[in-house]
């Protein structure tokens, strides 16, 4: 953008939101200019991101409807953005298209609780700890807790992103709670979702109703169709009881099928599973001789009364048996630190990653179907192994290895979630690029197993979308079309808003 | 560049936002970042500062006075470094500050960290470079010039260092030394005057060297790293020279230079350094100093950021309130490694006093919530900025020095 233009736009978006809400100068433009390390650097787009023209920050949808009336008048992007953690470019310009940055994060608000409803509605720019909090306030849970923990990742970007969750298992993932949206459509108008969509309602939040679900339109659309201003969700009370059990199993088919089975009965809350084979040496010198050469479940489960909590426990262990699992005795050791996997725990400060998990490390996530598990494991860990070398020169947490993988097994219909941590030495740029080839082929494999469909709906979307049936990449850019004439929102994402070949 | 000593460190922050805007019910967290939650855009958080270094690190942006006005738009508080902390949620839930000793030889023997990405240390080498291109704030030029001059950051003449010692009769050689710092020499007298009453009153044989100069904290915060360096040689060769065993101070921001910056300067210190906090609850518990007089007050404690979260020393000032006769200790919430700035640090009540005025009144009603009538610190930077704040706001509570109630207390 000229900076005449840019000029022009800066007072045309002050004259809306206010002078203290805009900003231009480079150094801002540069800081969102990044999301999280390795979505920005270690992906394979990295170098086609750039940062913004302008950050805005709005505090109504009506200053919304005006930002993006004026964004349709001089054809400019607009990124919408909450805690700026994604991985995917859904938070970022494209260096190519530039845009504004709408900071929502001041548009946090709690608005609305309805006890008897079960449900919450808040502002997209609130961040997970702090609804956490004010739930707490009122004695009830969101069920999911954010992304593992990551407490100031806000939750319009989990809406946009298909966020799954601590807690999946039980509460499914982010979207499956969301009941109406509030959005500003690309023209500016501004919409309500659900049973907001008739007039005589107010405070009454149901989402299949008045017609046909239009919410999903925009859930997991990474902001394509508009910009979320307002949602309500689903809230539970708190469970009274609650413990973190452990087993451990014969071979990773045995886990799987007792992961799949435990969730189908509703008894796990969260679940990390350990896949003996996939662990580097190291850990398992570690491991065997405290377990042996089996794979791990760890596991929370909870209940709201406690004859039917013991109860619960009971079935849990005669299940686990059925597949040969033996117990861990993780609940006394647990109950005994006052710590728990189901809480947020799994927080484990922003560290962690770079200095504990290895220096620079990144981390490609696949999302997989239980049964599946195996297959789409197996080819990253082969990949892997490999491409050792492009991992060398790292420092991963028991040091001399040079990778490790481990998964998470979440999530309502057995979906798992899956790490497959590949740091690399980034002061070495021929590291970098031998571990980007790497990421690049882990990625194309997850996604030829057709199993792994979540992740890379931002701008690295291509990993995805090339894969799609042609009618339904028609009928995408077909809403596209007629919601965003002039592809203001988000360009790039979901691979919509760009020309053939961009 | 001297940023360019950091460069690792840079590339370590993933950028995960914590250090932005965090709430934590578990870990006793409620928000992070003072100036963030003023100034509401990415670029005055960690996270921000971070991303700057790394363009400033890649050639894509250049220091400019953009570039200075954020960074030095920071309380260096270390909130950002706490929320950071590898497992650190694990770790408050398993036992906190107990764990946090004994996890990090753990982690270190499997070759890992557990130190958080070292926020401040970025920004600080961000602002050396600052002062190195003639970009730093006006008022962090007249610091240097004056500790340069005077020794001092106040522009007050060197001579009138230990005026409040006047009449005192304070040794000048001793095992034991009171380092005073410039803030209680030429502002905060009576933590000055506390400090000495409660070493006397404790049959403590100590000294006031009236050759001490700055600690270097103010200049090494703001970026001014050369004229620091000459402030803590001249130091540590002084207490080398009069054989000091032991170094006191009632300053937190000195403590934390003494303890952390002065050896990576002049090496080992032959002498052991405690803040007056520490003496004082040692002293208690053998007995030999005796609080005698009730002192009937509800008070709340803030934790000064350099002492608490970068030194650790939560404990013992609690110790010394709740032994003092009829005080009565509420805390506030957030507190210890989660509580809020008081907004003086870092330099930011000179460089951007508007700024760090918005970030302590933004405690005001943590503080009347816990009902206390005195608010007590243990750094006069705090309590200075403090008594601006509350007096400001037309508040009647109180600003105490924990070293005043100490010596109050004792009769001395």
């Amino acid at each position: 953008m000229k900076e005449a233009e840019r000029k022009k736009l800066a007072r045309d978006l002050e004259a809306i939101v206010g002078e203290k809400f805009v900003r231009a100068e480079d150094v801002i433009r540069w800081t969102y200019a990044i999301e999280d390390f390795a979505g920005t650097f270690f992906h394979p787009l990295s170098d086609k991101y750039g940062p913004p023209d302008l950050v805005v920050k709005p505090h109504s949808a009506e200053e919304v409807s005006k930002i993006v009336k004026l964004a349709n008048g001089h054809k400019v992007p607009l990124i919408a953005r909450g805690g700026g953690g994604d991985m995917t470019g859904a938070a970022t310009p494209l260096k190519k298209t530039g845009g504004v940055i709408l900071d929502m994060t001041d548009m946090n608000r709690v608005l609305d609780f309805q006890e008897g409803l079960n449900a919450v509605r808040v502002q997209p720019g609130i961040r997970w700890g702090e609804l956490h909090h004010e739930l707490a306030k009122k004695g009830v849970t969101s069920g999911v807790r954010g992304p593992h923990g990551f407490l100031g990742a806000a939750l319009g970007g989990g809406i946009s992103g298909n966020c799954f969750s601590i807690n999946s298992p039980k509460y499914g993932w982010l979207n499956e709670n969301i009941l109406n949206l509030q959005v500003v459509l690309p023209n500016g108008d501004i919409i309500e979702t659900g049973s907001l969509a008739n007039t005589r309602v107010k405070d009454w939040y149901y989402r299949y109703c008045n017609g046909p679900d239009l919410v999903g339109i925009f859930l997991g659309a990474a902001g394509a169709f508009g910009v979320i201003t307002e949602f309500t969700m689903r809230t539970y009370p708190i469970p009274e009881f609650s413990d973190t059990l452990a087993y451990t199993f014969p071979d990773i088919d045995s886990e799987l099928k007792f992961a799949f089975k435990l969730e189908w009965h509703g008894y796990v809350t969260d679940l990390w599973g350990i896949a003996y084979y996939t662990l580097p040496d190291s850990i398992k010198k570690i491991i065997a001789p405290l377990v042996g050469e089996r794979d791990i479940a760890i596991f929370a489960t909870e209940a709201y009364d406690r004859d039917i909590f013991k109860a619960q426990k009971k079935a849990i262990d005669k299940m686990a048996k059925e597949f040969g699992g033996i117990a861990l005795p993780v609940a006394g050791l647990t109950r005994a630190l006052g710590i728990s996997i189901k809480n947020e725990t799994e927080w484990m400060g922003g560290g962690t990653f770079g200095k504990v998990m290895g220096p620079n490390g990144s981390d490609t996530c696949s999302i997989a179907h239980l049964p599946q598990w195996q297959k789409v494991v197996g080819k990253a860990l082969e990949i892997m192994k490999k491409n050792e070398d492009a991992l060398s020169g790292s420092v991963p947490l028991i040091g001399a290895e040079h990778f490790f993988l481990f998964a998470q097994i979440l999530g309502r219909g057995g979906i798992s979630n899956t790490f497959a941590m590949t740091p690399a030495n980034f002061m070495d740029p021929e590291k970098v690029k031998q571990a980007q080839d790497m990421y690049n082929e882990i990625v194309e494999s997850y996604m030829d197993t057709g199993y792994a469909a979540l992740y890379r709906i931002g701008k690295e979307s291509q990993f995805l979308t090339k894969r799609f049936k042609p009618e339904y990449i028609a009928f995408m850019k077909a809403i596209k079309k007629t919601l965003d004439p002039n592809n203001i929102m988000n360009p790039g994402v979901l691979g919509l808003g760009l020309e053939e070949g961009e | 560049m001297r940023l360019e000593e950091c460069k690792q460190e840079a590339w370590l922050c993933n950028h995960c936002s914590m250090c932005t805007q965090t709430v934590s019910d578990e870990a006793g967290f409620y928000r992070i970042c003072p100036v963030y939650e003023q100034l509401r855009f990415e670029d005055s958080s960690a996270r921000g500062h971070n991303t700057i270094a790394f363009y400033l690190l890649n050639g894509t942006l250049k220091y400019s006075g953009e570039v200075a006005e954020c960074i030095y738009n920071c309380t260096t508080c270390a909130a950002c470094e706490e929320i950071c902390k590898p497992f650190g949620n694990l770790v408050a839930q398993m036992g906190g500050t107990a764990l946090k000793t004994i996890v990090p030889p753990i982690m270190n023997a499997f070759g890992a960290s557990f130190d958080p990405v070292l926020s401040v240390e970025i920004l600080e080498a961000m602002r050396a470079d600052c002062v190195d291109l003639g970009l730093q704030p006006e008022a962090i030029k007249k610091i240097a010039a004056s500790a340069e001059e005077n020794h001092n950051p106040y522009g007050e003449p060197h001579a009138d260092r230990v005026r409040w010692a006047e009449g005192l009769d304070i040794s000048q050689t001793a095992d034991t030394v009171l380092f005073v710092g410039c803030n209680a020499a030429y502002r905060k007298q009576e933590i000055a005057l506390s400090s000495a009453k409660i070493l006397k009153g404790a049959g403590i044989d100590y000294a006031v060297l009236p050759g001490e100069w700055c600690c270097g904290s103010p200049l090494l915060r703001a970026g001014n790293v050369d004229a620091a360096e000459k402030m803590i040689r001249h130091n540590v060769d002084l207490l080398k020279e009069k054989n000091v065993r032991r170094l006191v101070t009632a300053c937190a921001e000195g403590y934390m230079a003494i303890s952390r910056d002065w050896p990576k300067v002049a090496g080992d210190l032959p002498f052991k350094v405690l803040h007056i906090s520490e003496l004082v609850a040692q002293l208690i518990k053998a007995g030999k100093i005796k609080l005698k007089r009730r002192i009937d007050s509800k008070v709340t404690y803030h934790d000064p950021c350099h002492l608490g979260r970068v030194m650790g020393v939560y404990d013992e000032p609690r110790d010394i309130l709740k032994a003092i006769p009829g005080v009565e200790l509420v805390e506030m919430y957030p507190t210890q490694h989660a509580a809020w700035c008081c907004g003086a640090g870092g330099g930011l009540k000179d460089t951007n006093p508007e700024l760090a005025m918005a970030i302590g009144t933004e405690k005001i009603p943590l503080i009347k919530e816990t009902g206390a009538s005195v608010l007590v610190s243990s750094c006069p930077f705090c309590k200075t900025h403090f008594m601006n704040v509350l007096g400001k706001a037309r508040e009647t509570i109180e600003v105490k020095d924990i070293t005043e109630l100490v010596a109050e207390s004792m009769g001395v």
